[in-house]
């Protein structure tokens, strides 16, 4: 089942739903909630004799990015029972029966459509400070891969982008070859090392009124370097609500974090090739006609062309 | 003189862009539909663009750069593969991902080579491939390109 169907998912939902809630439901509504390239996020309007309920379904695609529902469904769980901002899943899916793909449901969290802006970003951070310090292993979260500390983390991470995009690519590409090695060669030997998002930022949270409710998109979420991070909302998702300098000023006031510029350019060159291995799976999908949507056509051309040329720039 | 009983591919990709651009796109007001379709757009405008696939000549390329820095740097013979180029880009590929890869980190005069001269010549493979899809990083954030 492709992107471009979603009504086809209402018929096989009104029994799901009946069956996870132990009364006839039907599915009255279904709307793209975001724009996803690995996952669909669907907002899913439910009735009942008695009540009017909304979920949001979060559908696989074909295994774009290589990442896995089920680490994301059981850290957000997790998460959610620390009382952090996250929306709270309820069923997994890890069959393809169903939707033709994995997929969890979890519950409709409202917010304002806008990116935020001022008192928003500081709460933000906020969060994203506290997921960072959260101790994991107290709490019982589980990550599939399990460094025992940063640097072991980082090489973990580096190993596990370069294997998605061997798996998916035909041919070796010699240039994310060079980056993967170049990462491991400057690796940090030291440093904090807690939970990392993956893709925080703009776009990916809910808010309203100064308040982050729900970080969401999970799916890149491991232990590792929280630099990565912060770097990475600054330069990819950050600007759409604050221009990158402005996150440089925020972390350092706020945070009182002061990443150095070797700091910097290790954890730029880091997002680059992780982008650039993850997009190599869109072309998989599309090539094999799995998914002929345009969007995976171009995240694996022109979006991973470009991620490997700043890399390989910032690299020298 | 071409057959002009018969469009070229060209026109077809041609007309399915204009048609994109001029007729279906001012009638859409879903705004999922309406980026696919302008990504779409964006697509049809690449395909005629592309030319023939440049793999083999972009191999023939590394192979004779790889072939110029074993013949200054006489050790990397015993590294090179058996089958050396082989056949297709696997081969090349991989070894000149060898050469890079072990150049990080490395002073030697070796490593100085393969960054002075294999790496450039990947970047301007890479560039040359980028001047064509480059047009698709506006499509994809939902913008239309300027005819051509």
């Amino acid at each position: 089942m492709s992107a471009n169907d979603i009504n086809d998912y209402i018929q096989p939902l009104n029994g799901y739903f009946s069956d996870k809630l132990g009364q006839e439901a039907r599915v009255t509504q279904l709307n793209r909630l975001a724009e996803g390239h690995s996952r669909e996020m669907l907002h899913c309007f439910v009735e009942t004799d008695d009540q009017q309920l909304q979920y949001v379904l979060r559908v696989e695609q074909d295994g774009i990015f290589g990442t896995s529902s089920a680490e994301e469904f059981r850290i957000m769980g997790a998460l959610h029972k620390l009382d952090f901002p996250v929306a709270r899943v309820l069923w997994l899916e890890t069959g393809k029966d169903l939707l033709g793909e994995p997929f969890f449901v979890m519950e409709y969290v409202d917010g304002e459509p806008e990116f935020p802006v001022g008192e928003t970003l500081n709460e933000f951070l906020s969060v994203l400070s506290r997921l960072h310090n959260l101790d994991w292993q107290k709490a019982g979260i589980e990550f599939d891969l399990k460094p025992s500390n940063v640097n072991e983390a980082t090489h973990m991470q580096i190993d596990r982008w370069a294997n998605i995009y061997r798996s998916a690519s035909s041919l070796p590409i010699p240039l994310l070859e060079e980056g993967a090695a170049w990462l491991h060669h400057h690796a940090p030997t030291d440093g904090p090392f807690g939970i990392v998002h993956g893709d925080p930022g703009p776009g990916n949270l809910v808010h309203q009124n100064g308040k982050i409710l729900a970080l969401t998109d999970f799916e890149f979420c491991h232990l590792g370097h929280p630099f990565e991070d912060f770097v990475f909302c600054a330069d990819m998702r950050g600007p759409r609500s604050l221009p990158t300098e402005g996150w440089i000023e925020l972390y350092s006031d706020q945070l009182g974090v002061r990443l150095t510029e070797e700091e910097w350019h290790y954890w730029q060159i880091f997002n680059l090739f992780k982008g650039a291995c993850a997009n190599t799976t869109s072309l998989t999908v599309f090539c094999g006609g799995k998914n002929p949507a345009p969007n995976l056509a171009i995240v694996g051309t022109a979006i991973h062309q470009s991620f490997l040329r700043q890399l390989s720039g910032l690299i020298g | 003189m071409s057959d002009q009983r018969l469009p070229t591919d060209n026109d077809l990709w041609h007309c399915m862009s204009e048609t994109m651009r001029s007729v279906i796109l001012p009638t859409i007001d879903d705004p999922w539909a309406k980026i696919a379709l302008i990504r779409l757009i964006g697509l049809a405008e690449y395909a005629p663009r592309r030319g023939d696939d440049p793999t083999k000549q972009r191999t023939r390329d590394l192979a004779g750069c790889v072939d110029a820095l074993v013949a200054k740097f006489k050790p990397l013979q015993q590294t090179l593969p058996a089958d050396w180029p082989g056949e297709g880009a696997t081969t090349v590929l991989d070894f000149c991902s060898k050469l890079l890869t072990d150049a990080v980190g490395d002073d030697s005069a070796q490593s100085q080579a393969v960054r002075d001269e294999l790496k450039p010549l990947l970047l301007r493979q890479l560039d040359e491939e980028l001047a064509v899809t480059s047009p698709l990083i506006v499509s994809f954030a939902g913008g239309l390109n300027e005819r051509k």
